[in-house]
């Protein structure tokens, strides 16, 4: 069996799961788009009349059927707050969030790696110490306080980088400039992690017996520690990464809505609020597609890196 | 926090400089500030729709609307919310009050080269907010039209299913009382609802609603040319990002909604702290009438009694709050100032005590956001022996809830149009009785006089009614009014002229304002 053919396989049921927890979540949550949009004053006709043009009269397994079959059909509906097509709206605003979350990645192994590895080379001194504070910190600091104190920090007071907003399109310099806050907010819950993970892989590679052996053939100890260590020390941490985007298109929701930027993240949070059932569908459903892919790519990349893993 | 970054010292003394320069050139110092450039950067929420048909808030969508659009009435700025002309020069009722002919401006021409407004676009803006197919949110205010007439070019006919007094304010400058143009609908097709076509002050230059709406002036506007070329909103969601940018220069007009930012902006001297001094919303806790013991009007005065609304607003709402007694706030139409229950916690006991009303327990269904108030209610009413269990619910659950009967007594939030009818027929005619409506209170005691008030045509005469209205039902207190909220913003030092406030937005009237660096 082809190797697409299998993620298909695996993909479509995982997607259809994932829809149809968050179609049952959605209406359990009190409160529907007819009274959202109409407000505290609704007349009852005026719901009833609202309800039944959305569809929302009918019986809960009777929607759920027509959603799925419409989800299927690739009719995923359009927002009832903007009437314009849900999935369209998603991929205008996803380029944005892939952005966040691919700068945020780049962080990640930016930091993360490098700060691991030197935190297991010198194990126990005061730059291992120091690298374990500070990722105890981050892990332990809520993101939407640690956006806000980034930005009071380093927009504010030092005025480094804008407050809010994505940048001038067309200008990637000022797009990159509107990167680097949100991204690092978004990176700084997973740089702990990731850290972490690259410490104890590394001290674990360390003290196998090839790592004595190139010693002892005298190469130079960056040698030893990049190429003989750090190679397969970072077959899990590969993992961890590849898992982590998943949970980045999470936290993007938060760090949009504080940095003001354009995006999924933002769209999903008005829609909740508004109970846009079919845009909150939609974005969910593609960040669920998105979160199956990288997994999947993630194993591949786990094949390549480490032949004796065949899937 | 008054040292100057280098940037400012710069600008001032430069600034400086050249004023003194064109000072001794005998050029007048007006010459100077005109120069600076005319664009206003404005936090806002994110809107849903600009579309008359679509759009639901008065604040952040019609403070935006009342920019690009107009509509044949609108409210008077300041204190006092009268009807005035908008695009049309006056009206007749005829026919025992069943049918409203309305005069139009004459030199009026739509945004962008699409032609003069005329009787035409009256016609076909309101039937289009009617046509089911639209699925307009604001089809219920045009309930009582039976059909729009074009007599010519500049006047229209509205005829009515019944007489309605009230019916103007349908056709003022709230939700789908806003103008569209035939012409641009048929030219611009979907764009239509996106990119508004109007006939205000300033006109749609950039849409994206969750993100930024660029606003740029109208040459062509029939009314008094603004000053700024050009209003920005852009949408900031999170209070704390808004107030940094603010600090920081990047915004120059905000919404502060708690008062440890008020404290704050209030002391600095960079900025100015601007209160508004008109507000068409009120929150009130309503009685269930239905329930015992809440029945008994002594009961409900005895918690008129037994609540200190100044000691909550000093706590929660300082220079952002008011007092109020009336159901309904100042400066619409027939408010008066009714009968004010004293905080009087012995009255109270007594009152119950007369009632036969004993350790009372009861519940008081609220939503999240005013927890605070609900917990001082909470301790005040102890003090006269009742006990109030708060049950805390969100937003969405409590709008449902206020279409119930479940609750004892429930926090109410009354945001209107600014109409008398608007604030009484809803919530205390017995015909909204839930689940028809949201008189959430089960009244009925002023049903005659809310029906009588429809009908009078006589401005005077019916402003009367209202009063006597608003009297008898601060005598009943099927609900206790407890504060205006007013929205408060904060300026940047150079933007001049923003201090009239308007309805229903609550908010300044921006096309006034001027920039003055």
């Amino acid at each position: 069996m082809g190797l697409l053919t299998r993620f298909i396989f695996q993909a479509v049921p995982t997607l259809i799961g994932a829809v149809t927890i968050l179609f049952l979540l959605l209406r359990m949550i009190p409160g529907d788009p007819a009274q959202a949009m109409l407000g505290a004053d609704a007349t009852a006709v005026d719901l009833a009349r609202m309800r039944h043009e959305l569809g929302l009269d009918q019986p809960i397994w009777v929607q759920y059927g027509l959603y799925l079959r419409d989800f299927l059909t690739g009719n995923w509906g359009n927002s009832i707050v903007s009437k314009t097509p849900a999935l369209d709206r998603v991929l205008e605003a996803l380029p944005d969030t892939l952005m966040l979350c691919g700068m945020a990645i780049v962080i990640i192994i930016g930091i993360s790696l490098p700060a691991g590895v030197l935190s297991a080379v010198r194990r126990d001194s005061w730059v291992d110490y120091g690298v374990s504070v500070a990722v105890f910190l981050l892990m332990s600091m809520p993101q939407f306080w640690l956006g806000l104190l980034l930005l009071l920090v380093l927009s504010y007071w030092l005025d480094w980088f804008p407050i809010f907003g994505t940048g001038d399109a067309g200008d990637p310099l000022s797009i990159l400039h509107h990167l680097v806050l949100p991204a690092l907010t978004l990176a700084a819950g997973f740089l702990g992690l990731v850290t972490r993970l690259t410490r104890s892989s590394m001290l674990e590679v360390l003290g196998r017996e090839y790592v004595r052996t190139a010693r002892a053939k005298g190469l130079r100890e960056g040698v030893v520690i990049v190429k003989h260590a750090l190679r397969n020390a970072l077959l899990p941490v590969v993992t961890v990464i590849g898992l982590t985007m998943g949970q980045l298109l999470g936290g993007a929701v938060i760090v949009e809505v504080v940095f003001a930027r354009a995006g999924v993240g933002t769209m999903i949070w008005d829609a909740i609020l508004q109970r846009d059932y079919p845009q909150v569908q939609a974005a969910v459903a593609v960040f669920a597609a998105l979160f199956i892919t990288t997994n999947f790519l993630t194993d591949l990349l786990y094949g390549l890196l480490n032949p004796r893993i065949k899937i | 926090m008054t040292e100057l970054s280098r940037r400012q010292l710069f600008r001032t003394a430069a600034g400086a400089g050249a004023g003194a320069g064109m000072l001794t050139l005998g050029l007048p110092i007006d010459v100077f500030a005109a120069n600076a450039p005319q664009h206003l950067v404005v936090q806002s929420g994110a809107l849903n729709s600009l579309d008359p048909a679509h759009q639901i808030s008065a604040g952040d969508e019609g403070r935006v609307a009342i920019l690009i659009s107009n509509a044949l009435l609108r409210y008077a700025a300041g204190e006092n919310f009268a009807l005035q002309p908008d695009l049309a020069t006056g009206f007749e009722v005829s026919d025992g009050g069943k049918t409203y002919t309305f005069k139009l401006r004459q030199d009026v021409q739509w945004h962008r080269g699409y032609g003069k407004f005329t009787a035409k676009d009256v016609k076909f803006s309101i039937e289009r907010i009617l046509n089911p197919e639209t699925k307009s949110r604001n089809a219920g205010q045009f309930k009582d039209v039976a059909g729009v007439e074009v007599v010519d070019d500049y006047t229209v006919r509205f005829r009515l299913k019944e007489p309605s007094a009230v019916f103007p304010h349908a056709v003022a400058t709230f939700r789908g009382g806003f103008l569209m143009s035939e012409a641009a609908a048929k030219a611009q097709g979907e764009e239509f609802s996106k990119t508004v076509i109007g006939t205000g002050p300033f006109m749609v230059e950039k849409a994206v609603l969750d993100q930024e709406i660029v606003l740029k002036r109208n040459d062509a506007f029939f009314g008094p040319k603004p000053k700024l070329e050009q209003i920005t909103f852009k949408v900031i969601r999170e209070g704390g990002t808004a107030t940094l940018a603010f600090d920081r220069g990047q915004l120059d007009l905000i919404d502060i909604n708690d008062r440890e930012a008020t404290d704050r902006y209030a002391k600095s001297n960079k900025s100015r702290l601007m209160i508004s001094n008109v507000t068409t919303g009120l929150y009130l806790l309503t009685f269930n009438l239905s329930k015992a013991p809440f029945d008994k009007k002594e009961v409900r005065q005895a918690f008129q009694h037994a609540i200190n609304k100044k000691a909550i607003v000093d706590a929660v709402y300082a220079q952002r709050g008011r007092v109020v007694d009336t159901v309904m706030p100042p400066g619409v139409e027939g408010y008066t100032q009714v009968k004010s229950y004293d905080y009087n916690p012995e009255k109270a006991k007594k009152l119950l005590a007369d009632a036969g009303v004993k350790d009372l327990k009861c519940t008081l269904t609220v939503p999240t956001t005013y927890q605070r108030e609900a917990v001082m209610i909470q301790a005040q009413l102890k003090q006269v022996g009742i006990t109030l269990e708060i049950k805390l619910i969100d937003r969405p659950t409590w709008f449902r809830s206020l279409g119930q009967s479940d609750h004892d007594i429930i926090w109410n939030a009354h945001f209107r149009a600014p109409a008398a009818d608007a604030f009484l027929f809803p919530s205390y005619h017995s015909s909204n009785h839930p689940p028809k409506g949201t008189n959430c209170a089960f009244y009925a005691g002023a049903d005659d006089l809310i029906d009588k008030a429809r009908v009078t045509f006589d401005d005077k005469e019916r402003a009367a009614i209202y009063a006597e209205a608003l009297k008898r039902i601060a005598e009943d207190s099927p609900a206790i009014p407890l504060t205006l909220e007013l929205n408060t913003y904060v300026v940047q030092n150079y933007v001049k002229n923003l201090s009239t406030y308007r309805v229903p937005e609550n908010a300044p009237a921006l096309e006034m304002a001027s920039i003055e660096k």
